[in-house]
């Protein structure tokens, strides 16, 4: 009898534990990237009508699965004759014919409704051009006046350009200007709003509003080669003032070390010897003192790289792939408050703060941290960073300059 | 010894021989066209000696006695035409080789169809000594091919021709005859599938006067020629400055070459530049930019719209900076004074001279930052004073 009892329950324990486990892999304490968990206007308008349709169609779903496994259970073959075959019922085929168009029509509706609100450009008060390229993805600001719903208002004399973290203020639509300079990418921040492809020579519109400040995880959706799926992204929503706070350093040029001597100054001239051939960073100039512009058209595909000029001022780098900030620091900065946000993420990457060890590793070789084709193809252009093959003496001089890009 | 097949396979084999050797000769005897031809001869000879092998599948054919009641010795039950349709692929295959790619292609594709179609009437013409079998036998092999086929030529003819059409029409009668030719296919479609007893004679004499009405429809339309805002746009090409002379540079983007006509890209511009003879103003799809100058991310491809409203002629410009004149090997070209100093030309993109009422699109593509330098990029009408715009890139 309780072997009988035991191998019942053994029978049930493999099939129970699949369900189970099934189930419980939905379940995350932190899930940056849930759909089910909007923070934004037009976040909430999918997640409505995901919602209504999702319990419906689960409805029907589990309906129909227990009425299949009643009539298999129940007229299961026990050698019983075979009942009267009868054909057709227009009673019940006009009744399930309207149902199911009733149930289709009351998604249809409020579906094309969202549509027409999530392609709504109009109200928006503000544009980020956002270019996709492989493994990463570059904010513009073209020169605007962002006139928030608070009365705020934020003048971006000249444009502005960053990378790996979009910056945007709360409370108000932003449009996005979408395209890529390569392959076709894909620009999703799932907790606000739907994706939306990036795809060379065509521009594409994305409207994007967060309710509160804080960080916002993304991801690239489409397949865009080696590194897609480290081509991550950040939202960083700021209250109106803290985004003015933000536009006025992002405005301001860097700095040139003034003690040459120093570990930082060194690091300056390794920037300006080997990395600026790719990576621009506003301010920095040639011993004539005139700009040096990056050439990353000619050494890469997608004929641009991140722009420094501030990386201490982001939390993120090579592609937002890694984190500049330690593990604690980051956990810490996830943590704040809405409040309080904006001053913790505007205080950019303090020394105590900086994430030394895998910055140095990309800056050793960058290819082994994030997978990239950096040899060069008959045009002499690769993909991505190449290891630079600089000295340990040199790698510590670049940190010490790149501390200095707040 | 050889048998009526197997003369056949001989005869291919020789002749993918004597292309061997004539290929190798004129060409090179490494060149993959004499490998392929001495492939084919290699498979040719195992061919015929599987049909010596086996007296064409038929060893009654070979039995002198049996050859009038035997299958093989069948007389086909009619004429074949596609000796005849071959005869003309073959024509329009030389035709194609010394005109046109396209005659080329159809000869090609026809010579395949009459081939298949002709070895397969010839084999089942002798599949067996009852014609209605040998009938039957042929539909079944063929009819999976040959319905769909025929219904995609069908259906070409009648987008072709409908196409045709509805370049030809008014802009205005276009919605009206697309209306009323979807309702009579609709109409016609509702009577046929609601009275199935209708006579077959009927509904393929209904269908088929639809077919030659399109296609009629099409041959008139397509003699009297597209309308004439569509003709007008072509000769002085509205939408593109491919192929037009210049004294802009040549664009040496990609996708310059392929805006013309490129529903793509005239439907995704940035901005739209309009030119009323005194100004020059911008339109961005962004509200939040009106009034301000034209940010173009550098290395990306984009394209803008120039609409002349002025009358006269006008050409919208666009300045990118200063880029070093290059040599055929990519090199930047020293200056003969100054061995030092390359030789710089502008970065400048045009469209070409438009009328008034007018619009051309502009795709380019600006590498460089220009907010850093002190020679600022900008987008101006050539010859207007003032009807000028800044252009940045970040």
């Amino acid at each position: 009898m309780i072997t009988s009892r035991r191998r019942h329950l053994r029978r049930w324990t493999v099939p129970v534990a699949a369900i189970a486990t099934a189930f419980l892999a939905g379940c995350a304490r932190n899930a940056p990237q849930d759909t089910f968990q909007p923070a934004g206007k037009d976040a909430r308008t999918i997640d409505n009508l995901q919602r209504w349709p999702f319990y419906a169609a689960g409805g029907v779903g589990v309906i129909v699965m227990l009425l299949v496994i009643f009539t298999v259970w129940r007229y299961r073959d026990r050698g019983q004759a075979i009942p009267h075959q009868g054909h057709g019922n227009p009673a019940v085929e006009i009744g399930t014919i309207a149902f199911s168009a009733v149930l289709l029509a009351s998604i249809a509706v409020p579906t094309v409704r969202g549509i027409w609100d999530l392609a709504e450009t109009n109200d928006c008060k503000m544009t980020v051009n956002v270019t996709g390229q492989q493994w990463w993805w570059e904010y513009a600001y073209p020169s605007q006046t962002v006139n928030s719903a608070d009365g705020t208002s934020t003048e971006l004399k000249a444009p502005i350009v960053t990378s790996g973290q979009l910056v945007i203020p709360t409370g108000q639509c932003v449009l996005l200007r979408i395209t890529s300079r390569d392959v076709i990418h894909s620009f999703w921040i799932p907790k606000l709003n739907g994706k939306k492809d990036a795809v060379p020579g065509r521009v594409h519109l994305l409207r994007m509003e967060a309710d509160k400040p804080g960080m916002y995880e993304g991801q690239c959706t489409e397949f865009c080669g080696l590194s897609h799926a480290n081509m991550k992204m950040d939202l960083i929503a700021l209250s109106p003032a803290d985004f003015a706070a933000w536009v006025g350093k992002q405005s301001a040029y860097a700095v040139a070390v003034a003690d040459q001597t120093t570990a930082a100054g060194k690091g300056e001239a390794v920037f300006k010897a080997q990395c600026a051939r790719c990576h621009q960073i506003n301010g920095l100039v040639d011993t004539k003192g005139n700009p040096i512009i990056a050439a990353a058209d000619q050494n890469l595909v997608s004929g641009a790289a991140p722009n420094l000029t501030h990386i201490m001022s982001r939390t993120t780098f090579a592609g937002a792939t890694y984190s500049l900030l330690t593990e604690e620091c980051r956990a810490t900065l996830l943590a704040t408050p809405s409040e309080s946000f904006g001053a913790a993420y505007l205080g950019g990457v303090s020394a105590g703060c900086l994430n030394v060890v895998e910055l140095k590793e990309w800056l050793r070789n960058a290819p082994e941290k994030k997978p990239m084709y950096p040899k060069t193809n008959a045009a002499g252009k690769g993909r991505g960073m190449p290891a630079l093959g600089l000295s340990e003496d040199q790698i510590d001089q670049v940190v010490a300059y790149l501390k200095t890009l707040q | 010894m050889f048998s009526t097949g197997s003369k056949f396979f001989l005869g291919l084999a020789a002749a993918a021989t004597a292309g061997a050797v004539l290929y190798g000769a004129t060409q090179n005897f490494g060149a993959l066209g004499a490998f392929g031809l001495l492939f084919s001869l290699f498979v040719l000879s195992g061919l015929l000696a599987a049909v010596i092998w086996s007296h064409d599948g038929d060893v009654s054919a070979m039995d002198a006695t049996a050859v009038h009641y035997a299958p093989a010795g069948a007389v086909p039950a009619g004429s074949s035409m596609w000796p005849m349709v071959a005869a003309v692929a073959a024509t329009l295959l030389v035709v194609g080789v010394v005109t046109d790619k396209r005659y080329f292609v159809a000869g090609v594709g026809i010579l395949l169809v009459a081939i298949v179609e002709w070895m397969v009437r010839a084999w089942a013409d002798r599949a067996s000594g009852d014609a209605g079998f040998n009938r039957r036998v042929r539909s079944r092999l063929l009819h999976p091919l040959e319905l769909p086929l025929a219904g995609l030529a069908g259906l070409s003819v009648i987008i072709y021709g409908f196409s045709r059409v509805m370049l030809a029409a008014d802009k205005k009668a276009g919605p009206a005859i697309f209306g009323v030719g979807a309702a009579l296919v609709l109409a016609f479609g509702t009577l046929f599938s609601a009275k199935p007893q209708l006579r077959r004679s009927l509904v393929a004499g209904v269908c088929a006067f639809g077919g030659v009405a399109v296609l009629a429809g099409g041959i008139a339309s397509a003699a009297h020629g597209q309308r004439a805002e569509i003709t007008d746009a072509q000769v002085n090409d509205h939408f593109s400055s491919r192929d037009n002379p210049r004294p802009c540079e040549a664009f040496d983007q990609e996708a310059d070459a392929d805006a013309s006509g490129a529903v793509a890209a005239k439907s995704n511009t940035i901005a739209t530049f309009v030119f009323d003879g005194t100004n020059l103003t911008i339109d961005q799809i962004a509200n939040s930019l009106d009034g301000q100058p034209l940010t173009v991310d550098r290395g990306n491809t984009v394209s803008v719209l120039f609409r002349n409203k002025a009358e006269g002629e006008y050409r919208l410009r666009i300045y990118g900076g200063m880029k070093p004149e290059l040599d055929a090997a990519g090199n930047p070209v020293k200056d003969p004074s100054d061995p030092t100093k390359t030789i710089t030309r502008p970065r400048e993109f045009c469209t070409r001279a438009i009328k008034q009422g007018k619009t051309q699109i502009l795709t380019f593509s600006l590498p460089k930052p220009s907010v850093l330098g002190t020679d600022p990029f900008y987008a101006e009408v050539p010859g207007v004073d003032g009807a000028k715009v800044g252009v940045v890139v970040p």
